[in-house]
């Protein structure tokens, strides 16, 4: 059918950026169990072992990307490795991603540190962005994560965030503890 | 123990590393004993980068003001709310904010691992289609020869704003006599003027000296100046 091959080319043509469902819609005009029904065929023919792509939903978006499989030959050509993110920089990603919208302040008083030159290096990498100010005192711009953070970690979306560490019985524990340490003092 | 701040990522993470150390968990570790080595490891750095350590040296501050607290009054928590100025409040405080801050420290590894999965598998940057664009944009707007005049001469008229700049010199002359000599005239031929028509050259020095003599004017009672109600048009009068 021609326009799975419109499809193809598509996703060629959006590279990293990707496309949503919604924009596969209005570029091959069709509907949307259409679209998704394409999607499907597509990603069955990449499937093969012939193939050397396949569609991945990364970010919110659908892309071609390569197959993990054949990383050990793609790798050959890296020359450079690529910038890994520092520690901070993960700490105050993990602090946005999981309480986004978010300021700065907000973030140095989790870390105990100013968090300020790891914002800004972030910000210019894309991973986070600037989507509004708090109505806090100083109206502190507050951050948000980006599709380019979802894609750089592999996530399809948000919600696909691994779950943050939360000891159910965190509260009652710290409450014990206290009450051990008040009895040993008496 | 042979570490340096540079291992760290904040007093938080140097305090975590202590518990740690200490073989204790967070919930159960004597806190005094936590800050003890806190200010002993600080204390220990011969080299001092102040831009570096900043930060360590306030919370060693607060610290000490929390380890003090806790000597003089174990059990008297009403005052903690006094304690504004302080950002360690108490010693469940220091607690919680470890155990809040080892939270997303403890994700970071799981972090580390997403994105070195992500790098299994390659993408490409998007195709430059910017070259279809331009192409479809002359093809469908109407764009006549017309409005090709009419944008060249509005450049023009806009280009015009802007001369002065090149023709301040001649202009130097212009003096607030001059400009009053030249309202005098106006004004005996017609009466009255309205303010704005005054400033019919929209030039800096023209306002400046155009008001300026105003000023002057009105100054010598040459000149009354009217305005009928508020924000309506100033008028002005010969005497």
């Amino acid at each position: 059918m021609k326009l799975l091959g419109v499809l193809e080319g598509l996703l060629f043509v959006v590279g990293d950026e990707g496309v949503t469902l919604k924009e596969i819609c209005e570029t091959l005009e069709i509907d949307e169990n259409t679209a998704r029904r394409l999607l499907t065929e597509l990603k069955k023919e990449y499937e093969s072992e012939l193939r050397g792509v396949k569609i991945s939903f990364l970010g919110e978006t659908f892309k071609l990307t390569t197959k993990k499989e054949h990383k050990e030959y793609y790798q050959k050509l890296v020359t450079t490795k690529e910038a890994i993110l520092s520690q901070a920089q993960l700490e105050v990603l993990a602090i946005i991603a999981y309480n986004e919208p978010i300021t700065r302040i907000e973030i140095d008083e989790i870390r105990g540190i100013s968090s300020a030159y790891v914002v800004k290096k972030l910000l210019s990498k894309d991973l986070i962005k600037v989507v509004g100010k708090s109505d806090l005192p100083g109206k502190p711009n507050l951050y948000r994560t980006t599709r380019e953070f979802l894609d750089c970690f592999g996530l399809s979306s948000i919600n696909d965030l691994p779950d943050l560490a939360i000891k159910d019985n965190d509260e009652e524990k710290a409450l014990f503890s206290k009450k051990n340490e008040v009895e040993e003092l008496l | 123990m042979n570490l340096q701040l540079q291992d760290f990522e904040g007093p938080f993470d140097l305090l975590l590393h202590l518990v740690r150390v200490s073989k204790m968990d967070i919930y159960t570790i004597n806190i005094s004993d936590i800050i003890e080595q806190y200010l002993e490891f600080i204390n220990s750095i011969d080299k001092f980068d102040i831009d570096a350590s900043s930060e360590y040296l306030v919370v060693s501050s607060e610290l000490i003001h929390l380890k003090s607290k806790m000597l003089i009054n174990k059990y008297n928590e009403e005052d903690i709310a006094e304690e504004e100025e302080y950002s360690i409040k108490s010693e469940e405080d220091l607690r919680n904010k470890l155990i809040e801050y080892e939270r997303y420290k403890s994700m970071t590894d799981t972090f580390r691992i997403l994105e070195e999965n992500r790098q299994d598998y390659y993408t490409k940057l998007p195709e430059n289609l910017n070259n279809y664009v331009e192409e479809e944009k002359i093809i469908n707007s109407d764009v006549s020869v017309d409005d090709l005049v009419k944008a060249f001469l509005e450049m023009q008229r806009r280009v015009n704003f802007q001369k002065p700049i090149t023709t301040k010199v001649t202009r130097k002359e212009f003096s607030v006599k001059e400009r009053i000599v030249e309202i005098r005239n106006l004004l005996k031929t017609k009466k009255s003027l309205e303010f704005n028509e005054l400033f019919d050259i929209v030039t800096k020095e023209n306002i400046v000296i155009t008001f300026l003599s105003l000023l002057d004017m009105s100054k010598n009672s040459e000149i009354i100046i009217k305005q009928d109600k508020i924000f309506s048009a100033i008028i002005i009068e010969g005497k």
